[in-house]
């Protein structure tokens, strides 16, 4: 007797190493399902970079775009999303290297409110990743506060050097260990836990000496 | 007592609950951990309160056609996107290599220029050369600078602080991946090797 035929699992079910596979031999939907699969990280981590909707899109595209030109290029020694997020920091660098950062209000500021919470709505649609921002009541005052305060801190952190930049992001924005933000920063982890250090003794000098 | 290291800092104020009984006794009792601890929990809180925005829901549907479109533009995976890249490359690639030409001999030209006039007076243009100034006698400063460097690892000037100011070679060499810098070196070396420094 013939052994049965098993289906094959839908996409969204597949890892991300097998997704990568069969994009690699020709199904596109592959890659469409990656970037489903990520795009908020990539999109986020990316505007964290710009402060600006429409940059952080153009940015998240390029990300994606480069790595499915340098998809062969993913030999699955680690995370495809520790593939993609090395990706994505060099286009950011690049990007933020060659202009300066601009800053917008916060969307929740300007009387609309800003209350905050952690990750659950995307939690809700079954994603994981870094935290934002949820509308709900808060004081005009507060809100503007609160704006206030984020632009002093998204100043200070632009100021920050390079690596101490991009650890810190990834730590406290995408929650990321030590062990792999060093993969994705090609450092060791001590280093990636000592830029993390700097980046606050910084941080906390940058807000200590603004006017 | 013995001061919270870096690590232990980090950890306490990243998560308070994993430091022991006796270093949380420490931060009490010590005014000088309490203020480091102090001052970095509170730049991790000011960092954690800024919450980006997220885009709307509509976007998520959006970006991924977006992404489609302009990957069915790149070509298979792994295509060269533009053969004009190569071009550019190698153009660009030619022209480093011929003002790294033009510099080198021009700086081994200044070099081996007799001395003249009050350029005469700074000898320490051309000392170094094997730690040594031009009338032989030993370049103490070169020598001791080179026993202190001899053997310093990267983690440890990075952990020792040894930061290069913003903007300065160094800072950029800073920023390389261990296989950029191991190229670099050998680059150096090469170089060194060849114009006889």
């Amino acid at each position: 007797m013939a052994p049965a035929e098993t289906a094959p699992l839908p996409a969204a079910e597949l890892e991300d190493a097998e997704l990568v596979r069969l994009c690699l031999g020709g199904d596109r939907s592959a890659f469409d399902q990656l970037v489903h699969r990520h795009q908020r990280r990539v999109y986020l981590l990316c505007y964290r970079y710009v402060n600006s909707h429409e940059d952080a899109a153009d940015l998240a595209q390029d990300v994606f775009v480069r790595g499915y030109r340098g998809l062969r290029g993913f030999k699955g020694n680690s995370a495809f999303s520790t593939w993609l997020y090395r990706i994505a920091v060099n286009v950011c660098l690049n990007r933020v290297g060659a202009r300066r950062p601009t800053f917008v209000p916060l969307a929740g500021s300007g009387g609309r409110g800003a209350g905050v919470a952690r990750g659950d709505a995307g939690q809700a649609r079954g994603e994981s990743g870094p935290a934002y921002m949820d509308f709900t009541t808060e004081a005009p005052d507060a809100g503007l506060l609160r704006a206030e305060r984020a632009a002093a801190v998204r100043a200070a952190i632009a100021r920050l050097p390079r690596r101490q930049r991009a650890t810190l992001i990834l730590r406290v924005y995408h929650e990321l260990p030590h062990e792999q933000i060093a993969a994705i920063l090609g450092n060791s982890v001590g280093s990636a836990k000592g830029n993390f250090f700097h980046a606050l003794a910084n941080l906390k000098k940058l807000l200590g000496t603004r006017p | 007592m013995r001061h919270l290291t870096r690590a232990e800092l980090l950890a306490a104020a990243e998560s308070p609950e994993t430091v022991g009984g006796a270093r949380r006794r420490h931060v009490d009792d010590c005014a000088r951990c309490r203020v480091a601890l102090d001052g970095i929990a509170g730049a991790l809180a000011a960092a954690r309160d800024d919450i980006a925005p997220e885009p709307s829901p509509l976007f998520w549907t959006h970006f991924p056609e977006r992404v489609a479109a302009a990957v069915s533009e790149a070509g298979e995976p792994g295509a060269r996107p533009w053969p004009g890249w190569s071009l550019r490359r190698a153009a660009a690639g030619a022209l480093v290599l011929a003002l790294a030409t033009a510099a080198t001999f021009g700086w081994r030209a200044t070099l081996h220029a007799p001395l003249r006039g009050p350029a005469a007076e700074s000898k320490s243009v051309a000392r170094g050369r094997a730690g040594r100034a031009p009338d032989g006698e030993p370049d103490n400063a070169w020598v001791k600078l080179r026993a202190a460097a001899d053997g310093l690892k990267w983690d440890d000037v990075e952990r020792g602080d040894l930061e290069a100011a913003p903007g300065s070679a160094d800072r950029a060499a800073a920023e390389l991946s261990p296989d950029e810098r191991a190229e670099l070196a050998r680059l150096i070396a090469t170089e060194m090797k060849r114009s006889g420094a």
